[in-house]
């Protein structure tokens, strides 16, 4: 591989990396706002 | 993201909604800026070619990792010292924690990328590796720690916390104390004269910037989970003794209508 290729890799897995971590992080706050009573979300048992 | 104004339904958050939006985009702005000085406008250093292009984000992972464990080492101090006690502090460590976690993790791959071409070699088992590595371990323990319930988890946590970050101090100065085959402080070291291209300090600091404010952001998000997810338990225990209760109090009065 040439150094431009470890270069782009790199640079490519912070984005996804970091990417990925606040996306999911999002989805995550989404649900937990939907389960949160009065938010016409929550699953009642 | 959202709305700008914060509800019922953001629960307590560390910031405040607006803010907390004006931040995320900066940093979205920032990291990009980033990228685009860091690939195409910072030119190739002279020794290392194009592959010292991955210390823009290398250093200032390593940078976060420092910053994040500090301040969770901090949030510890501040739950343990009684006048100071808050579930906000235990929160803000767990949070700050496993951003800390991420940051390790990407320094020591981006390192690793790194190495390769420069070193010649993926990996050495030497002090800075060595001590970073065990850095990342130590709080994946941490984390795995939190996940565990019961009486004093926060106290216990706190405590555990403070402990692996004694290896902090020994990741930085590591390269000082061993001969190592990682390059001792460059750019703040007074012995040396770094002699770095404008752009290349620039490019170095605004990354540390722009992955500063993205860390904030990600506290603030990661902070007010915990806490959302930490009041759906607390009302998913109280409905179930709920639930409980009002089947013992069924039983109990099917037992005295038997009796009569």
């Amino acid at each position: 591989m040439t150094d431009a290729g470890y270069v782009i890799a790199g640079w490519l897995l912070t984005g996804v990396v970091l990417g990925g971590y606040t996306a999911t992080l999002a989805l995550r706050l989404r649900r937990a706002r939907k389960s949160l009573p009065g938010s016409g979300g929550e699953t009642s048992r | 993201m959202r709305r700008a104004t914060p509800g019922v339904a953001d629960g307590p958050a560390l910031l405040n909604g607006t803010l907390s939006i004006v931040l995320g985009w900066t940093a979205l702005a920032a990291l990009i800026t980033l990228a685009i000085l860091g690939l195409w406008v910072a030119p190739p250093d002279a020794v290392q070619g194009d592959a010292q292009r991955l210390m823009y984000v290398h250093v200032p992972a390593a940078w976060l990792a420092y910053l994040a464990f500090g301040v969770t080492a901090l949030a510890s101090v501040l739950y343990l010292w009684r006048r100071t006690r808050s579930p906000v502090w235990d929160r803000v460590a767990g949070a700050s924690a496993e951003l800390g976690v991420i940051f390790t993790g990407l320094c020591l791959v981006l390192g690793s990328m790194w190495g390769r071409p420069v070193w010649g070699t993926w990996w050495e088992w030497e002090a800075r590796l060595v001590s970073t590595a065990v850095l990342f371990f130590l709080y994946v323990g941490y984390l795995a720690l939190r996940r565990i319930p019961g009486p004093g988890r926060a106290k216990r946590c706190a405590i555990a916390a403070l402990i692996a970050f004694v290896d902090v101090p020994i990741v930085h100065f590591s390269v000082e104390w061993w001969r190592t085959l990682h390059q001792q402080a460059t750019v703040f070291n007074p012995d040396l004269n770094p002699e770095i291209h404008g752009t290349m300090a620039f490019t170095l600091v605004f990354g540390v910037l722009a992955f500063t404010l993205l860390y904030v952001f990600l506290l603030d998000r990661r902070y007010t989970l915990e806490t959302l997810e930490e009041g759906r338990e607390e009302r998913e225990l109280e409905q179930a003794i709920a639930e409980r209760t009002g089947t013992a109090e069924l039983v109990d009065a099917g037992a005295r209508g038997g009796s009569l």
